[in-house]
């Protein structure tokens, strides 16, 4: 049925950087799997219900988030990910931007602390800095405004720079 | 290009960071910094803190996973993926009839009713129901051509995988009764090897899916009675006389 064939063209589309945003989010391969096989699967149950033209990809955004927050939240306290943030950019980055140690320990830490961000804050700056979206696209995708969107990355910004404000203007010098 | 004071270039950090500025909104800032100690070395820090989230949001890592998590990912996923039950309501003498199709053919037609029950009925078989004229119309056309006396069998597919490996012998040595002709019960289950299965015979006949197109409506009692009918007597008198089957003299 023609509704399949496209289902699937968007699973092919889309798969990809929708299980890189999840990866990102919860930090676990295994996790990030089964999160991206529920977001298709509820992509796939609303799909012939989707009327007009719709922007596919801040909708796959939005079910990823939701779906993405909840195992978050219901994440047992005490049962936080560890190890996989290790190998998450930190180890792989290439020279240039690693030259010093001392550059490869801030990586981990400014990427451990967007993860402690806010969820609204860190979802938004998520999915503007490291997934390029658009401030529409994350209104749409998180079920704010533009503006609150914009809000939220900046806010988010404003926390890491104060939260690493001796470390950068080390760095820096 | 305009002049900007401390605050303002203070304003401006998150945007640079992010990287939303215009390149003229950045040339404004440079020109801050050419002349102020202060925000130039705070822009330097933001700078770091950009350099660094470029770091991570070009991670080889995360781009290594996922290319090598997706083929499976996505074998996985289209298997998981419930079968579509393509459904819609046909006018037909014998009332309305609320047909089912899946990607395999014929899975449900159902005398009256009302479109929840058919929407409850695919959920129980694992299936996601959508309202789809067109999935369904060429099994629409053979039945008007049917109770038009212009089709004595039909071609389309027809899925029996929500049935039982017993109940789909039953309903396939059904299929085999010509046009207008009658069997029993005991004639099915003598036709499946199960002489003594008679009952049980009764009862898959009785959960036809398919009605009409495994016609059911053919079957009688050994007896010459016309036995029961899950649409209703009337309707199996109605099609056998369409048929112009020799009508058992037993009557019920």
């Amino acid at each position: 049925m023609i509704e399949t064939v496209t289902f699937e063209e968007l699973v092919d589309r889309h798969q990809g950087e929708i299980y890189a945003y999840l990866l990102r989010m919860v930090r676990d391969d295994g996790e990030a799997q089964d999160l991206c096989q529920d977001v298709f699967l509820r992509a796939y149950r609303a799909f012939g219900d989707l009327e007009g033209a719709p922007n596919f990809r801040a909708w796959l955004y939005r079910i990823a988030t939701n779906l993405a927050l909840n195992a978050i939240r219901h994440r047992r306290s005490g049962e936080r990910v560890t190890g996989a943030l290790a190998s998450v950019g930190v180890t792989s980055v290439d020279d240039d931007h690693a030259e010093t140690l001392g550059h490869r320990e801030l990586l981990g830490r400014v990427e451990e602390a967007i993860g402690t961000l806010p969820l609204k804050q860190r979802v938004a700056f998520t999915q503007r800095r490291f997934l390029g979206l658009s401030y529409a696209e994350i209104a749409a995708a998180t079920g704010s405004t533009e503006e609150g969107a914009r809000a939220n990355v900046y806010q988010a910004v404003r926390k890491l720079r104060t939260q690493f404000s001796a470390e950068l203007n080390e760095v820096g010098i | 290009m305009k002049d900007l004071s401390c605050d303002e270039v203070m304003e401006r950090v998150p945007a640079l960071v992010i990287g939303d500025l215009t390149p003229l909104e950045q040339q404004e800032i440079s020109l801050h910094t050419a002349i102020c100690a202060e925000c130039a070395q705070e822009i330097d820090a933001c700078c770091v803190l950009s350099e660094t989230l470029d770091s991570l949001a070009e991670s080889e890592s995360i781009q290594a996973r996922a290319v090598a998590a997706l083929p499976g990912l996505r074998d996985r996923l289209l298997a998981a993926l419930p079968g579509r039950a393509a459904y819609d309501r046909l006018d037909s003498p014998v009332g309305p009839l609320w047909v089912v199709v899946s990607e395999r053919g014929l899975c449900r037609v159902a005398f009256g009713g009302t479109e929840e029950e058919t929407v409850e009925w695919a959920g129980r078989v694992g299936m996601e129901p959508v309202r789809d004229p067109g999935a369904v119309r060429p099994y629409a056309e053979e039945l008007d051509e049917y109770f038009a006396g212009r089709r004595r069998a039909f071609d389309l597919p027809v899925d029996l995988s929500a049935v039982s490996a017993f109940a789909r012998r039953v309903l396939e040595a059904t299929a085999r009764i010509p046009f207008g002709r009658l069997a029993s019960y005991r004639d099915i289950a003598r036709a499946i090897g199960k002489p003594g299965a008679t009952r049980a015979v009764g009862n898959a006949l009785g959960d036809n899916p398919v009605p009409i197109i495994v016609p059911c409506h053919r079957i009688v009692r050994s007896n010459g009675a016309i036995g029961g009918y899950t649409g209703g007597l009337d309707i199996k008198w109605r099609l056998l006389t369409l048929e112009g089957a020799s009508l058992p003299v037993g009557g019920q």
